[in-house]
């Protein structure tokens, strides 16, 4: 993670210790990797100083919310350990998320429980036989 | 939502046909575009941050409807400096501080996700600034 020089200590002979940009937004996400990734990646000539951070804040929201129904859904089926399966589920439950993730395929996903209503047998299975096999009988 | 994206790639294009045009083959590609262009709306809307967090202290001032009415001006704006990448001796617009940093988050975010990256976002870039 990158860091920047503070302003020199008052009464400190020694260099100040490194600050994270990350730390003075007060993410967790890396806002000097995301920088690079900027310049690196030759979206524009040059980038400014706020937009790492307010990408990283923006990936970090997005990344917590999927983590955190995940783990709901983790939780829900008794386990510790989130899984692709766990994430398919939280995320084609929730409205948002599957719209915004609608072109996307989640290897080891499944898919959504779900049997459409006139597949179901019908109620009295006794007489839904009879009437199987024949309707004029 | 679909629309939202298919504006986004369609922005994206034109930055491609502008900068490299060899990269067309690269843009053709749906999913690889959608993400390039997210991650390019999202660079664009950083960058317009910290006008954005000023504008975000007027907004709370305004009355609703001068709000809503103010939005309508931003889309606007937003429109004209896409117009500026046309040519490569435009600079950027001289009224940058009133433009919203938040445009391509709801461009690509739908409902509340939108809403509430923004304010994560505005959140980040008001206490870096004050560090």
């Amino acid at each position: 993670m990158s860091s920047s020089q503070g302003g020199g200590g008052r009464g400190k002979a020694k260099t100040t210790k490194a600050v994270s940009r990350s730390s003075k937004a007060g993410l967790q996400f890396p806002v000097g990797r995301i920088a690079r990734y900027l310049k690196a990646g030759k979206y524009a000539e040059r980038v400014g100083a706020g937009a790492p951070v307010y990408l990283s804040a923006v990936l970090e929201y997005l990344a917590a919310e999927v983590l955190e129904l995940a783990g709901n859904a983790a939780r829900d089926n008794k386990k510790n350990r989130i899984v692709p399966r766990h994430i398919q589920l939280a995320v084609r439950n929730d409205e948002e998320l599957s719209r915004l993730l609608g072109t996307v395929t989640i290897a080891a996903g499944g898919v959504l429980p779900n049997i459409q209503q006139v597949l179901l047998p019908k109620k009295g299975g006794g007489k839904g036989d009879i009437g199987s096999a024949s309707q004029e009988f | 939502g679909l629309l939202s994206l298919c504006l986004n790639s369609t922005r994206r294009e034109k930055v491609f046909l502008l900068t490299n045009p060899t990269s067309i083959s690269i843009c053709a590609d749906p999913s690889r575009g959608s993400s390039d262009g997210a991650q390019g709306r999202e660079e664009a809307g950083g960058e317009e941050a910290q006008g954005g967090e000023a504008a975000v202290g007027v907004e709370g001032v305004v009355q609703g409807g001068r709000r809503r009415r103010q939005e309508g001006e931003e889309e606007g704006e937003e429109e004209r400096r896409d117009l500026h990448l046309q040519g490569p001796e435009a600079g950027a617009p001289g009224h940058r501080h009133l433009l919203q940093g938040h445009t391509s988050v709801r461009l690509v975010l739908p409902g509340e996700l939108a809403k509430h990256a923004v304010s994560e976002g505005t959140k980040a870039v008001t206490k870096f600034t004050s560090n």
